[in-house]
């Protein structure tokens, strides 16, 4: 005898009060218990009766002990990917907050750093291709972003510290790491939503699955800014504030909200310093100077759509 | 039955060699085998198997699936690779315990009265 939606929302209910939130180790004991339930069921319990003596006999501190070891358990997976993350943005904000006069040494390291995080994700995925086949695609496309953002990067730094025309393909790299890992992300977000409303539970996937969107979105705006860029170059800068804003604010309702994760943090952290990178609102900060103004060089001997993005530095002469 | 404290360090070669007999096991369905199998004198209550299952899956001797299974998602265990190697000389070693339990338990024959 199986249990109904209702019964399976009452047990998810009485582990949240619990204080058992994480999905993971939430839908695990929503299992038992409901197995345990419908054991009783088969032997002749009522409902009522059998619902009241699993939840006797799956409560207190016993239930909150494993909930907690599973959630330490889940933290350590994470705490490599979590760790570079921290240092990705400590690095990166230290770079344009203070000026080192390093060359942008310390930002080519958080990009670098960046890179890394995306590899630990893709690991993750490929570690975890049995839960589902799709991983390995995600693995690959995680690990493709960190090679084109490190790639990319590099790129800005020969711009930025010795004037080597790259013919704007750092941009170009950037951009296609943050539409890969958008996609990423974004198939990541509906494939668990798809999942936790075959089991009928109410889930925070949907937040995601929406933020992911926004950053799909803006992603393949900026991707098709590259080969329209005569006639999107006057609007650039109201897409560089409008990804800026919404980082920020996803960022702001996702603490609001209090739901947390990794592989969303990581997009955050991605489309926010690529797009910071490529936005005058880095002349504002110390390690902005001197200005970096963007010039666009028409190559017309070659191609007529050959029309790049250059953002160099230029040494300011007396 | 057999109190919980005799069964704590038994439940991890019990799991792997549940495992090794049946490819792939969800956590209330180890529960009830043991139960059953041991005439219900091992009960193993849900905070002594996933604490065991949670930790093996984190060393990598344990795989995990998800499946969608009557309105509720359903998390199936089964042997690594590695696992198997581990659950072989685990299971192995619970032989070798019992065998010096039986014996040391067993009242001797060539003991004096």
């Amino acid at each position: 005898m199986s249990i109904g939606p209702s019964t399976i929302e009452r047990i998810r209910k009485a582990l949240e009060q619990q204080g058992i939130r994480n999905r993971y180790i939430q839908s695990e004991l929503c299992d038992h218990i409901a197995c345990d339930m419908e054991h009783m069921m088969d032997q002749g319990f009522g409902e009522e009766e059998a619902w009241n003596q699993a939840l006797a006999k799956n409560r207190g501190e016993e239930i909150r002990t494993t909930a907690r070891q599973y959630q330490g358990i889940l933290n350590s997976r994470y705490y490599r990917v979590k760790l570079f993350l921290w240092v990705t943005f400590g690095m990166f904000a230290v770079s344009w907050l203070f000026s080192f006069r390093t060359g942008q040494f310390m930002s080519a390291v958080s990009f670098m750093a960046m890179g890394a995080t995306l590899i630990l994700l893709s690991l993750d995925f490929f570690r975890s291709r049995r839960h589902h086949p799709s991983n390995i695609w995600l693995g690959a496309g995680s690990l493709l972003s960190a090679l084109l953002v490190m790639s990319g990067f590099i790129l800005f730094f020969l711009v930025v510290n010795y004037g080597v025309n790259t013919r704007g393909h750092s941009v170009d790299l950037m951009i296609f790491s943050y539409v890969l890992f958008s996609l990423v992300a974004f198939f990541y977000f509906s494939r668990q939503r798809r999942l936790a409303l075959e089991s009928s539970g109410s889930s925070s996937y949907k937040w995601f699955v929406i933020f992911s969107a926004a950053q799909l979105f803006l992603a393949v705006l900026s991707f098709l800014s590259l080969p329209l860029y005569a006639w999107a170059a006057d609007y650039i800068w109201i897409l560089i504030w409008v990804i800026l804003a919404v980082d920020l604010l996803s960022l702001a309702l996702l603490i609001f909200l209090r739901i947390r994760n990794m592989i969303f943090f990581v997009l955050l952290a991605l489309s926010f310093m690529i797009t910071f990178i490529h936005s005058p609102v880095r002349r504002l900060l110390p390690a902005g100077e001197p200005p970096a103004p963007t010039q666009v060089a028409v190559d017309t001997g070659i191609d007529p759509h050959a029309l790049r993005l250059l953002s160099f530095h230029q040494t300011v002469s007396p | 039955m057999i109190g919980k404290d005799l069964i704590k360090g038994m439940i991890r070669p019990i799991v792997l060699h549940l495992l090794l007999r049946k490819e792939k096991m969800y956590g209330y369905e180890i529960t009830q085998l043991v139960r059953e199998e041991t005439g219900g004198k091992i009960n193993l209550s849900l905070g002594a198997l996933y604490p065991v299952l949670h930790k093996l899956e984190a060393e990598d001797i344990l795989e995990t699936s998800t499946e969608a299974v009557d309105n509720r998602l359903r998390k199936y265990y089964m042997l690594s690779k590695k696992g198997r190697k581990t659950a072989l000389s685990k299971t192995e070693e619970m032989y070798e315990f019992l065998d010096a339990l039986q014996g040391f338990c067993r009242p001797s024959t060539t003991r004096n009265p």
